[in-house]
């Protein structure tokens, strides 16, 4: 996908502002379209990557971090569904989104994806994020956790969930977690959105017709 | 802000319709079985006569590739209803489309050969193409042999569509691994008049529906002409059954448990939308329902599994291990969500067999 269209002056700061509100779990369906438009370019796509680098969980300030029993905060933060929401009322175009996305039902965002991000946030607060997007600098982190505790190709999340029980890990505060949680969210609808768009583009041809089309693109700004 | 008021009268109105689609979908199953123990030899009397409900598919895939038409349909799903306005032609051979939303923001789809376009209301243009893809078209010959595999056909009453004549097939899945249709084809023309995608319990999952069409010889330049300029690629590189098979050769992954039925259809590559990543696609059908499976190197471990189902669409995310590396597979289509996550979780990569 590329953008024929001429730009706007402005285009760059509404790119960076709907990429920064990506960021913080905050886009809206045009803001996230806007950025996945530009992932073509490179120089965009370098952004996207140093912005995703720095991460919410440095934004976040170092908090003091307190002994919490994590196994249970994650079964809170699971059971405690509710997608992120914002009642700002200067930030109005949030809960129209999250509320579309009620209605597809973020099914559950599984305790293996706190964990995995939980080890993203560890790796951060420490402070070690010159190299963050290479596997290299990642793997520290990756030897906290017993091998035998990351998540299996056979179960869908069930044994990732265990670890949680991986003493890095304890020392998350539940803002954290939910954080991490948040964004694992968004980053699957981005994937979901973007994918779709392709899944329906692929079909389109292959059927013949545009039908997939038109459901993929029917629940963006479905009009209510 | 009135957005909440709006939020709630869309609530209302979703349950106003999905009463409306439960009980429209009990009339169906009443009327389903009484239909289709009447195999009706009527549908002969067409003008180009078509023995089976197969024939009158094929008839309606050819009629679309080959017949100019204008019309509004109206396309209704778990997220609400749309108005379509439509046009459809030929030019020089290539299928030139237009397709303007009636409702809300102003939004656009265009079509042009085997490219794409959709135009956002914001302005922004994105741009499709189609690569490792073969249209239906090119696959008839086997269409009614792969059809008849996974569903079986059976001739409906004659009904009104659109103010025409329309004969109803209706399209049984043989297993719970795929979704139901009820369609309606113009008996003059095939062409598509009406479908309804309906799921295991008789649910109608999204209805398109044409409220008025027309076959005009000709359809003017201007209604064709995008609202926003789009520059189409000249010359597009197709890949060929060749390259689908080199393609398949260079995955490090393969795919366990596909429902069966589902061939590979197509396969390609993309940007993932979240990394510097290329995304391995791969496309299976079986002749109705389509799904595709995204992998990608998943580095920023910032990703877990995920599922969703809007309408007929089901979308499930999930993580697998291969030694040090992660991988992100996306399974997203018109099948059932339990379906779409079995296919997920046995991706695998070919390392570990």
């Amino acid at each position: 996908m590329s953008d024929t269209s001429p730009e706007p002056d402005n285009s760059q700061i509404h790119l960076r502002e709907s990429l920064s509100a990506l960021l913080d779990g905050e886009a809206n369906e045009l803001e996230m379209h806007r950025v996945l438009d530009h992932l073509d370019d490179p120089e965009f796509r370098q952004m996207v990557l140093s912005y995703q680098r720095i991460g919410a969980a440095i934004r976040d300030e170092q908090t003091p971090f307190s002994d919490i029993d994590l196994s249970g905060s994650i079964r809170d933060a699971i059971a405690d569904e509710p997608l992120p929401q914002n009642d700002e009322a200067g930030k109005s175009t949030k809960p129209e989104w999250w509320s579309a996305l009620g209605r597809m039902a973020v099914a559950a965002s599984v305790a293996v994806a706190t964990v995995l991000g939980v080890q993203f946030w560890q790796l951060a607060n420490r402070g070690d994020d010159s190299h963050f997007g290479d596997v290299a600098a990642v793997s520290p982190a990756e030897e906290t956790v017993p091998s035998d505790y990351l998540p299996s190709t056979d179960m869908f999340g069930v044994r990732g969930l265990q670890a949680g029980f991986g003493s890095e890990q304890g020392r998350l505060t539940p803002e954290q977690i939910s954080r991490a949680r948040g964004y694992v969210d968004q980053v699957a609808q981005v994937r979901f959105r973007a994918y779709m768009l392709e899944h329906a583009e692929q079909s389109s041809a292959y059927g013949g017709n545009v039908i997939p089309f038109v459901r993929a693109t029917s629940f963006e700004m479905m009009p209510r | 802000m009135s957005k909440g008021k709006l939020w709630v009268l869309g609530n209302g109105l979703k349950q106003i319709i999905h009463r409306v689609v439960f009980v429209g979908a009990c009339l169906l199953c009443s009327g389903f079985f009484a239909e289709g123990s009447l195999a009706k030899p009527a549908a002969t009397s067409a003008a180009k006569p078509a023995a089976t409900p197969a024939d009158w598919l094929s008839r309606m895939v050819t009629a679309s590739a080959s017949t100019t038409y204008k019309g509004l349909f109206i396309y209704e799903s778990a997220s609400g209803q749309m108005a379509m306005r439509i046009f459809h032609t030929f030019e020089e051979g290539k299928l030139r489309e237009r397709l303007i939303y009636q409702n809300g923001p102003y939004r656009e789809i265009v079509r042009y050969g085997d490219q794409l376009a959709f135009i956002r209301p914001d302005g922004d243009v994105s741009r499709y193409r189609t690569e490792g893809v073969n249209g239906l078209v090119d696959r008839l010959a086997n269409y009614q042999d792969d059809l008849r595999h996974s569903y079986r056909l059976l001739f409906g009453s004659d009904d009104r569509v659109a103010g025409r004549e329309a004969l109803r097939i209706d399209i049984q899945p043989r297993d719970s691994h795929r979704y139901g249709y009820a369609i309606w084809i113009d008996r003059e023309t095939a062409l598509l008049l009406r479908s309804d995608l309906i799921d295991e319990k008789g649910v109608i999952l999204e209805r398109l529906q044409y409220v008025g069409i027309s076959m005009p010889d000709k359809i003017s330049a201007e209604l064709l002409m995008p609202s926003r300029e789009v520059v189409w690629q000249q010359a597009f590189q197709k890949s060929s059954d060749q390259s689908v098979q080199s393609g398949l050769a260079h995955l490090s992954w393969d795919t366990g448990w596909v429902p069966s039925g589902f061939k590979l259809a197509g396969i390609s590559q993309t940007d993932s939308p979240v990394s510097q990543q290329k995304a391995d696609s791969l496309l299976f059908s079986d002749g109705l329902a389509t799904f595709s499976v995204f992998v990608e190197k998943d580095q920023s471990r910032m990703h877990g599994s995920a599922s969703e189902q809007n309408g007929a669409t089901s979308a499930v995310s999930h993580l697998f291990r291969d030694g040090e590396d992660y991988y992100n597979v996306t399974v997203i289509g018109e099948i059932p969500l339990g379906v779409a996550e079995r296919v997920a979780v046995s991706v695998k990569s070919q390392a570990s067999e």
